[in-house]
Order: C-alpha cells, then structure tokens, then sequence
C-alpha cells in the first residue's frame, strides 16, 4: 500500500480483529527496530493494541488510525526507555558532504539481523525516523505526525540516521560512530 | 540546485514510495544528466532497497496476532465482569438508599392492636384528651339510639339506671376500621345538664380481642376522678366511663358489684 493511499486510508476499519490483522506487521516491525528484542517488539505491539481497545473509540478521524497507532508505540516505547534509563542526548551532527559508500558486496549480506543491529548503534533520536522511513509504511507528513515533530526535522533526522546507518553498515566497527554527550 | 544540494535530497528517495513525488523531481532530473550523480543515485537506490527490504523482513513471531486477539478478549471479559460487579453493586447501593429513604418518608404501618386493652385505653383517652365533636346534640336518648343506629350501632342496651339519665349527645366514632358508638350521659350529679359525666363506648364484641367476658362489670380506675367499668352482653361490649369515683359509677353497670 502506498503510504498517501487516502482512499485506502479511508476504508480503513475501525473493527479490532481488522485492525490488528492490518498492522501488526507493521508495529510489529517499527518495534523491533526500537528494541531490537522480539519480547520487548511484542509487548510493545500488544501494549498499542491494549491502548487502542481502551482509547481507540475517542479518535473520531477513521483516516488517522494508522498514525494513532504508530504514535502510540511510539510513546510507549519512549515510556519504557525513560523507566529503565534516562538515556543521554546527543548533539545533531551535520550530514557528511560526502556520505559513505557501501560496496555491493556488503549490499548483498544485508539482512534484517544486521540492519536492525546497525540501527541500535545510530543515535537514538534518529532510529524511529529511520525505522519508518525503511518500512515505507508511512509518508514523512505521517512521520512527523507520529513523531510530533515539524516535517523539515523528520527528513533532517532521517537524513542524519542514513547516513549514520551507512557509516556502520559500511565499517567493519559499528560502534566507530563518534557521540557526544548534549550539555 | 548543484550535485550535493541533490544528493542530500535524493538521499530520502524511496523508490517504491516516493517516485511521484514533486520535491524529488529537479534531483531526479539532475542525476540524469550528472554522470556521477546518477551512478550515486543509483548505489544509492540500490542500498536503500536493500535495507528497505531488510526492515520489511523482520520475522513476525508466530502467534502474535492470535495473541493480540486473545488478550483483548480477556481484557473484554475482564472489563464486562468488572462492569457487571460495578452494576451490581450500584444496583444494590441505589436499591439500598431507595429502601431507606422511602423507609424514612413512609414508615411501615405498626400492625394495629385490636386488644381490648388498647380500645380501652383510646376511648378514656378521647374522654381526658380528645373529645370528639358529637353527631347529635339531644337529651333524647331514644333518639340518640336511632342515629347510631343509622351509623351501624343498633340493639344498643342500656341499664336501667342508665336509661333514667339525660343524654347529652353521640357520635359514631371509627375505631381501625371498627364502628364503635359513644354515648355521652348527664347523671344530673354535676349540676350543669348539658356536661356529660357519664361515657358509654359499644363495640360489637367481636371487633376487639380479649373482651371482658360476661355482664360482670370490670372496673378501671383509670385515674383520680375518672374510673371505668367494662362488660360483655349478647354481642356488644361496653365501657361506661365516669368523672367520679367507683362509687359513683357502681348505680349504672348492669350487674351490681
């Protein structure tokens, strides 16, 4: 389904059992390239659903289901992260004019083990942009709404998570990425 | 826009999302005619896909959507019990509070004494507390008997002595649903004809429990100046009340004591 497909978007129903056969695919897999733990992804997918049963009736816009729901596990996520640790914030780098190049060989062993792992080595602030934005599930407006945050940050910060995700998939030290702590 | 200005906008391109997209088409354009744009664009495009695909196949674990399911319906089942308890114990509550305040605004009837004792008790009571307005003002005792005839006091029977007294009036009183005939007397004693020192209260006998049981008058000093005799005859009770002592009251009850 292409992430504007509205008119999809519209026929969209608001039934649980549809619902949940809908997208838990999808959160299934934005979770667990959060956590990169399939019983932290699953919890994470279960607990959205559990808000939506509870919740769900008061969102009156039948077209922004999907986003509800991504936007829910996305702050359930960032809930349990800030229960377990107050994680440290980094300062946004600015892209590397010259972005790195991963060879086609290294293209080929791409798999989701690895990429996933890569994603856990990029600043934390970039890895649910990114995660969306290589689901291709949602459009950046999606993903700023999501996400909450403008437009202009989201392709910023998609942008800036490439190109770290390149960098690792690229560099046989993943954790060669430079990070400084924010003040 | 130059080469680097599009590749940091080509950098978001996502082929199988963002191909008609406006804000990639001057890039796009450009890589076409940039050589080394377009070889970039196109590594590019091939890591992207793959990576993209690389997310797509995160394995879903087996049993998760039925596991979705089923604990929404456990939380379903959990929710209607916990409504139920919730209504059942407003229902309970709401029923409660009803009760009691219609308890409070309208109390239950005491169930009502039929005693000989309680109709005692109230008809000496009218006499000290209560005197009722009469039915018919007459000395005519033979007229007294007819109106309360009327009111469903016949076969009154009066002693001799207290057929030689002047009536002074009667009233049908309603007694818990009982017609009992009152009867007020002037011995002639007190010196004013028209106040009544002597009270006849008839009740069928059966209306009352526990009446006196023959004609032998019981006597009641009720308190000082007032005094009672009560008797049983045919089916009438009667009790003779009168502002005097025993003494006073002896002349009039059907056997002498």
């Amino acid at each position: 389904m292409s992430p504007t497909d509205d008119s999809a978007e519209q026929s969209v129903s608001l039934d649980f059992e549809s619902l949940v056969a809908r997208y838990y695919h999808s959160l299934y897999k934005f979770a667990y390239s959060l956590t990169q733990a399939e019983a932290d992804a699953c919890d994470l997918t279960q607990q959205t659903f559990y808000v939506w049963a509870r919740k769900g009736h008061q969102l009156r816009d039948v077209s922004k289901v999907k986003t509800w729901l991504f936007t829910t596990l996305h702050r359930e996520f960032l809930e349990t992260r800030r229960r377990q640790t107050r994680f440290p914030h980094y300062e946004l780098e600015q892209v590397d004019a010259e972005l790195p190049s991963v060879s086609p060989a290294r293209v080929n062993q791409l798999d989701s083990p690895r990429v996933v792992q890569a994603l856990s080595q990029v600043d934390e602030v970039y890895q649910a942009p990114v995660a969306l934005f290589y689901l291709q599930e949602c459009s950046y407006k999606e993903i700023a709404d999501i996400l909450a945050v403008p437009m202009g940050t989201v392709k910023s910060r998609i942008a800036r998570g490439i190109s770290q995700l390149q960098k690792m998939l690229a560099s046989d030290e993943p954790n060669k990425i430079h990070k400084e702590p924010r003040e | 826009m130059n080469s680097q200005e599009a590749k940091q906008i080509l950098l978001l391109y996502r082929s199988a999302v963002d191909r008609d997209d406006p804000d990639f088409a001057e890039a796009m354009a450009l890589a076409k005619v940039d050589p080394e744009l377009d070889t970039w664009f196109q590594q590019h495009c091939v890591f992207q896909n793959a990576a993209s695909s690389a997310f797509k196949e995160i394995p879903i674990p087996e049993g998760l959507k039925e596991q979705i399911l089923s604990e929404r319906k456990a939380h379903l089942t959990l929710t209607f019990r916990r409504r139920a308890l919730v209504a059942g114990c407003a229902v309970f509550v709401i029923a409660f509070c009803s009760l009691f305040t219609f308890r409070t605004l309208f109390p239950p009837e005491p169930p009502l004494d039929y005693s000989f004792a309680n109709f005692h008790t109230n008809m000496i009571g009218l006499i000290i507390r209560y005197p009722p307005t009469m039915d018919l003002l007459t000395n005519d005792l033979q007229a007294l008997r007819q109106n309360l005839a009327e009111h469903g006091q016949s076969n009154l029977v009066f002693t001799a002595a207290l057929e030689k007294t002047a009536g002074t009036g009667c009233k049908a009183l309603d007694w818990q649903d009982r017609t009992v005939a009152m009867v007020c007397l002037n011995s002639g004693k007190n010196g004013d004809p028209k106040k009544p020192d002597l009270f006849l209260f008839v009740v069928d006998k059966s209306a009352v429990k526990g009446p006196p049981l023959g004609p032998t008058p019981v006597v009641t000093q009720v308190r000082r100046g007032i005094v009672s005799g009560s008797w049983t005859s045919g089916d009438k009770t009667y009790i003779l009340a009168g502002l005097g002592d025993e003494d006073f009251l002896k002349p009039y009850f059907p056997v002498a004591l």
